[in-house]
């Protein structure tokens, strides 16, 4: 599931809190300053991601973890989607510009033609 | 406003839909040469989208005409009806001269039907043109605040390059401090390549390319080609940027770095619309080009910079103006263009035929005087003066009313100058003179419909014939009788000219004509004019008129002011001419003598052929004589009859001159 797909700036995010927890979220955002370099309105903006999946849960200002490291790790695995940048693009415009995906015999043939090269 | 505006995006827009498709099919064989010149070609176009001022150049290789031009309004909404009005000129937009961008336009000799989809193009094309707009406007902004919002939580790699989650390609984002992001899933050994590639985008600058081009794209959306040319561009930077990281390197990473390439992107679709940041592009051509990529060799280089520079040049200048302003010439007629079958062609014709008179010659002088001649026994009949008029080339096909009376499609540039001679004998018979932007003279015969001057809807007034003139004038040579017709109404009498004096060493471009009125040698005026090539006809510039001097026979003269001309034909106070005009048959010799402030001398003589005799001194050209001239230089001047006595003559000069005659 999409929930338990993360980017590697958010693994480092969540491998804090599972590193703390239980912490207090004005914890966090030290930590996150101190690691990441992040502001604090980014912390919040971040951990409202990951509470909204499902991963952690920010109550009372205090932050826990909804299902553990090991737990997480085993379903990723499970459950990889394609990392994708859209959304932003109106479909009339997506239509237009996008380009088509290679397909497996375009890309066998641009591999054949590095590895003709780098021989 | 707004309808000038989107005329004025259209005609850019449409002037540049044969250079995009020209680069198009250039990429296609550039496979050869480095893709930053098929960039260069691209910006330039980028340029003409969206400068609208343009430079001209001879070497400009833009079609001209221009293709589009507004609608003729309905006339008789915007003109009011009195009838002392001339001819309608109200009502048509764009007004060339208020805009002159739009330099031209194509319409062929046939009048043009203008049909409701041209009609709603340009009533409802502005604001159509502007909902798009506004469309992109928002559409930039909208989707710079969901990149931004995706780009929280990007961790600071180390100086401008940031690792964000959930990129599917790399980017450059920001105008003035550019920053690199890069997806965080990429391994320590990809981000490599990747970095060295974004950092080369923003050394090159392409950032800010990219988002002219995207601007260009939201202007011009209508323009479909526009849209190829933002992909086909951002294409080819990305292919210019990988030669550039290429070149850079130090051993060859071709294999590497395409083998990155595939293996990021393999497997995805790439979405490349995205217009403030860069996309793959077409990872195949990419590939293709990686591999293919060698350092190219100086002569390579070298070829294509040549073809590059002249194709830039070509396509980002405009075609250098013709002169477009009437100015005296004697012409005879290139070709005829229109020419009615009907009567109105014989009694154009009158009794010497109708070619004939078509084919015979004209004059037109300095003063605004229309001459014709033709016939077995050419004689030069004055018609008269004509006036200025104002004249749209629509217009003027109005009058042409005779569907087949068109000789040839024949494709005419913008008129900028006109004129009309209505002639007074009552027949309502009228020439129009015209100049266009392509240089053409053109001179049309008709018949106006006096009553309903100004009333566009029940207009007869039609043109017999409309000719293309060709200047007859030889800069070598020229035609006497031409100025004898260009003095005559200035003096008021006929004038012979004579010894006029053209030497193409001293004054390029300029000629001194002197005259003397009505030639009896007795109680006549004396005079000069200066006249100026433009192009291939005659300016006047000047004109010193002596009273009576011709009744003495023994006169020498000099001008008080002397007749100076700047290079752009305007008159200046700077000394730059002496004319000295003799009615003196002893005359032999003009001597002048320069005494320096250091008391050397130097002699300039002259030599005179006769009477009327004009002698000119041009002393700018006579580098020996003014490289040293200061406020203390004296001139003196002399006059020597036969015997190589001195002609005593009490207007006999000392010139003093001041510094700020020679800056």
């Amino acid at each position: 599931m999409t929930e338990y797909k993360l980017g590697a700036v958010e693994m480092r995010f969540a491998e804090i809190i599972w590193t703390h927890e239980p912490l207090s979220s004005g914890q966090l955002v030290k930590l996150c300053e101190e690691e990441l370099a992040w502001k604090k309105s980014t912390t919040y903006t971040i951990l409202r991601r990951l509470c909204e999946r499902g991963i952690f849960q920010n109550e009372n200002s205090m932050v826990t973890s909804c299902i553990s490291k090991e737990e997480f790790y085993a379903r990723q695995s499970e459950a990889f989607v394609e990392e994708s940048f859209d959304g932003s693009l109106p479909r009339f415009l997506a239509a237009f510009t996008r380009r088509k995906k290679l397909s497996e015999q375009e890309i066998a043939a641009l591999q054949q033609l590095i590895d003709d090269n780098r021989g | 406003m707004l309808h000038n505006m989107f005329l004025q995006i259209l005609n850019m827009s449409f002037v540049a839909v044969p250079m995009i498709i020209g680069v198009m099919i250039f990429r296609l064989f550039a496979n050869r040469i480095p893709r930053k010149f098929v960039c260069i070609l691209w910006a330039v176009i980028l340029f003409r989208l969206l400068c609208p001022v343009t430079i001209d150049s001879e070497w400009s290789g833009v079609m001209e005409p221009y293709p589009i031009d507004a609608p003729v309004m309905n006339q008789s909404m915007t003109v009011t009806a009195a009838s002392t009005e001339p001819l309608p000129t109200g009502g048509v937009l764009p007004d060339n001269k208020q805009n002159p961008v739009q330099s031209g336009e194509s319409i062929s000799a046939e009048p043009i039907q203008h049909d409701w989809l041209q009609t709603l193009v340009f009533v409802a094309g502005p604001y159509l043109w502007v909902t798009g707009l506004l469309v992109l406007a928002v559409y930039s902004v909208v989707s710079m605040i969901l990149l931004k919002r995706r780009l929280t939580g990007a961790v600071k790699l180390r100086d401008n390059i940031y690792l964000a989650d959930h990129l599917a390609s790399s980017f450059v984002t920001g105008v003035l401090s550019p920053k690199i992001y890069i997806s965080s899933q990429l391994s320590i050994e990809e981000r490599r390549y990747v970095i060295l590639h974004e950092q080369m985008h923003i050394r090159r600058g392409d950032h800010l390319i990219k988002l002219l081009a995207w601007l260009a794209l939201c202007i011009h959306w209508f323009n479909p080609l526009v849209w190829g040319m933002f992909q086909f561009f951002g294409d080819d930077i990305e292919m210019a940027c990988d030669e550039a990281v290429l070149r850079n390197a130090a051993a060859d990473i071709r294999a590497d770095y395409a083998g990155l390439l595939l293996r990021i992107t393999a497997g995805r679709s790439l979405p490349v619309g995205t217009p403030l940041a860069f996309g793959e592009g077409d990872i195949k051509a990419r590939i293709s080009n990686i591999m293919r990529y060698e350092k190219p060799t100086k002569i390579v280089l070298l070829l294509a910079m040549i073809a590059v520079l002249m194709l830039a040049i070509s396509f980002g200048t405009n075609p250098v103006q013709k002169n477009t302003e009437l100015l005296g010439a004697n012409y005879h007629a290139r070709e005829i263009l229109y020419a009615t079958e009907s009567g109105g062609f014989a009694d154009a014709a009158g009794t010497n035929g109708g070619l004939e008179r078509c084919a015979g010659a004209y004059s037109f002088t300095t003063d605004d005087y229309l001459y014709d001649c033709y016939g077995a026994e050419p004689v030069w009949n004055e018609l008269g003066c004509v006036e200025d008029y104002p004249l749209t080339k629509k217009e003027l096909f109005s009058y042409c009313m005779e569907e087949d009376g068109w000789r040839s499609r024949y494709t005419m540039g913008e008129i900028t100058d006109a004129a009309i001679l209505r002639m007074n004998d009552g027949s309502q018979k009228f020439y129009l003179l015209m100049q266009t932007r392509k240089g053409e003279t053109l001179l049309g015969y008709g018949w106006e419909d006096v009553n309903e001057r100004g009333q566009d809807a029940s207009d007869d007034t039609s043109l017999y014939w409309l000719i293309q003139l060709e200047s007859v004038f030889d800069p070598d040579g020229v035609q006497v009788n031409y100025f004898m017709r260009s003095l005559r109404h200035i003096v008021n009498d006929s004038v012979d000219t004579f010894a006029f004096w053209e030497n193409s060493k001293y004054t390029p471009g300029y000629l001194i004509v002197g005259f003397l009125a009505d030639g009896s040698g007795e109680q006549s005026d004396m005079g000069y004019a200066t006249f100026r090539w433009v192009g291939n006809c005659l300016k006047m510039l000047d004109c010193h008129v002596y009273p009576d001097a011709a009744i003495t026979g023994t006169g020498i003269y000099r001008a008080e002011h002397p007749a100076v001309l700047s290079d752009d034909g305007t008159l200046t106070d700077a000394v730059t001419y002496d004319v000295i005009l003799s009615n003196n048959d002893n005359l032999d010799s003009v001597v002048r003598v320069v005494t320096y402030a250091d008391g050397s001398q130097k002699e300039l003589r002259t030599q005179a052929f006769g009477a009327p005799e004009l002698i000119t001194f041009r002393w700018a050209d006579e580098n020996s004589f003014i490289q040293n001239f200061d406020s203390e230089t004296r001139v003196s001047q002399y006059f020597y009859d036969k015997e190589g006595n001195i002609i005593p003559d009490e207007r006999v000069m000392t010139i003093h001159f001041d510094e700020s005659a020679f800056e």
